[in-house]
């Protein structure tokens, strides 16, 4: 009876845990899919106006994060409120810069493209593996050499998408560095996403504990 | 088998030190705002709100534009995220005490999770260091990991909610619409997947005992 009980909540926490992803998947689809209409429009307004800045290596749009530069000048600048009809002082942490100048660091935007490519590979298996996985659980067969694999293999997935995701972050970083200089604020690194490294290591964690249940099942069955 | 045990170890370590990176970094972007509030509590009077936006327009209008030192040129951009400093007072919004007690229970919850989270974490990895695997204690943290993550995930979201609707009730800009900061669902997620674990470390426990009672 506990057995049945088991069984049910792991399926049930794999229905769960496959229609989260559903919604981990569309959140992250929905946050680039504006950066996508946007590229494809830039790219019609290029083609209608005949000029074509991606020649000079133009980059199109940065998304930067910001500190004061002066405890003194908390907030540097001033936003209307329509609500009191009052001006009121702000600071920025988040903006997105549309640079339309001359960009001297050709070589590491292609760098960046390159890494973008190779970066979004993961993001196509992983979501396969996890379903395949999950599906697995659901079926209840949760130690076979096949979801060990499955398993290992996500969380090389998950490094590979940690070491792109820190390289590219860390490329935008000095892009950013190196061409934008305010007055007010200090550019300051985004978030590099350990998280992907902490699910890595887990799943390695995971792998390791699934082959000695295998293990142990072996030995049982050959001692029935 | 002695190479496996060296790995648990390893990779437990490495999940520790990887864990404690995370907080660092949390710690470390934080630290900025924390020194911002401090300061400015006795520099200025009023209150900060954090607020995100969003441009009115559409996603191609950057209606703002600031002063690039490198080269001398004006940059089109638009802003995400803002702190105001206000003097509007919580109390020109409805319902704002109700919304301020909730929040700082809220916080409250958040703060308690924020430390009972690594606590857990830390126990398990622990025990994974000291190769003791499938044992009861185990199951349990990771249930408790579980169930605060998908506490934190909905808290996190009823914080928004409840800043979105005193933002919105306090500001109205020009060129931009106030919304809602998202809630990563990573963390939904994640607690699922610990849980799902969870259950499958209980399901080795049962074929360790079985094992063991064979012997």
């Amino acid at each position: 009876m506990k057995g049945n009980e088991k069984k049910t909540s792991l399926a049930i926490l794999s229905i769960l845990a496959g229609v989260i992803y559903l919604l981990t998947i569309y959140s992250y689809f929905e946050a680039g899919l504006e950066g996508g209409i946007r590229n494809v429009k830039e790219r019609h307004k290029i083609e209608a106006d005949g000029v074509d800045n991606s020649a000079k290596g133009s980059r199109v749009l940065q998304r930067i994060q910001l500190v004061p530069k002066s405890k003194d000048i908390l907030y540097s600048d001033s936003i209307v409120n329509l609500k009191s009809g009052k001006m009121i002082p702000v600071s920025y942490t988040k903006m997105y810069v549309n640079d339309e100048s001359e960009n001297p660091n050709l070589l590491l935007n292609i760098l960046l493209n390159v890494i973008v490519f190779f970066g979004s590979l993961p993001f196509f298996i992983i979501p396969i593996l996890f379903y395949k996985l999950i599906i697995s659980f659901y079926k209840d067969q949760i130690f076979t050499l096949k979801n060990s694999k499955r398993t290992k293999t996500l969380a090389a997935l998950y490094l590979v998408l940690y070491v792109v995701r820190l390289g590219y972050n860390l490329t935008n970083y000095y892009i950013d560095k190196s061409t934008i200089e305010l007055a007010n604020y200090n550019i300051v690194t985004p978030d590099l996403g350990h998280n992907f490294l902490l699910i890595a290591i887990l799943l390695f964690i995971v792998v390791i504990v699934m082959k000695r249940v295998m293990i142990m099942k072996e030995d049982q069955d050959l001692t029935i | 088998m002695n190479t496996a045990k060296k790995k648990l170890t390893l990779l437990s370590t490495f999940a520790m030190l990887t864990y404690c990176l995370l907080l660092l970094s949390s710690i470390v972007d934080g630290w900025d705002d924390f020194k911002l509030g401090f300061n400015e509590s006795r520099a200025l009077k009023g209150q900060t709100y954090f607020v995100d936006l969003k441009a009115k327009a559409s996603y191609l209008s950057f209606p703002d534009s600031i002063l690039n030192l490198r080269t001398r040129n004006k940059l089109n951009i638009r802003y995400d995220k803002v702190q105001v400093r206000a003097t509007v007072g919580p109390n020109s919004v409805k319902y704002a005490d109700y919304y301020l007690i909730i929040q700082c229970v809220l916080a409250m919850v958040l703060f308690f999770i924020g430390i009972y989270i690594p606590i857990q974490f830390f126990r398990l990895m622990k025990s994974l260091i000291l190769e003791v695997v499938f044992d009861e204690n185990n199951v349990k943290y990771m249930y408790r990991i579980g169930v605060s993550l998908l506490v934190l995930y909905v808290v996190g979201f009823m914080i928004n909610y409840i800043t979105c609707l005193m933002n919105l009730a306090m500001f109205d800009f020009a060129d931009y619409i106030i919304q809602r900061e998202t809630t990563d669902v990573i963390w939904l997620l994640l607690g699922f997947v610990v849980l799902l674990f969870a259950e499958i470390v209980s399901k080795g426990s049962k074929i360790k005992e079985e094992q063991d009672l064979t012997i």
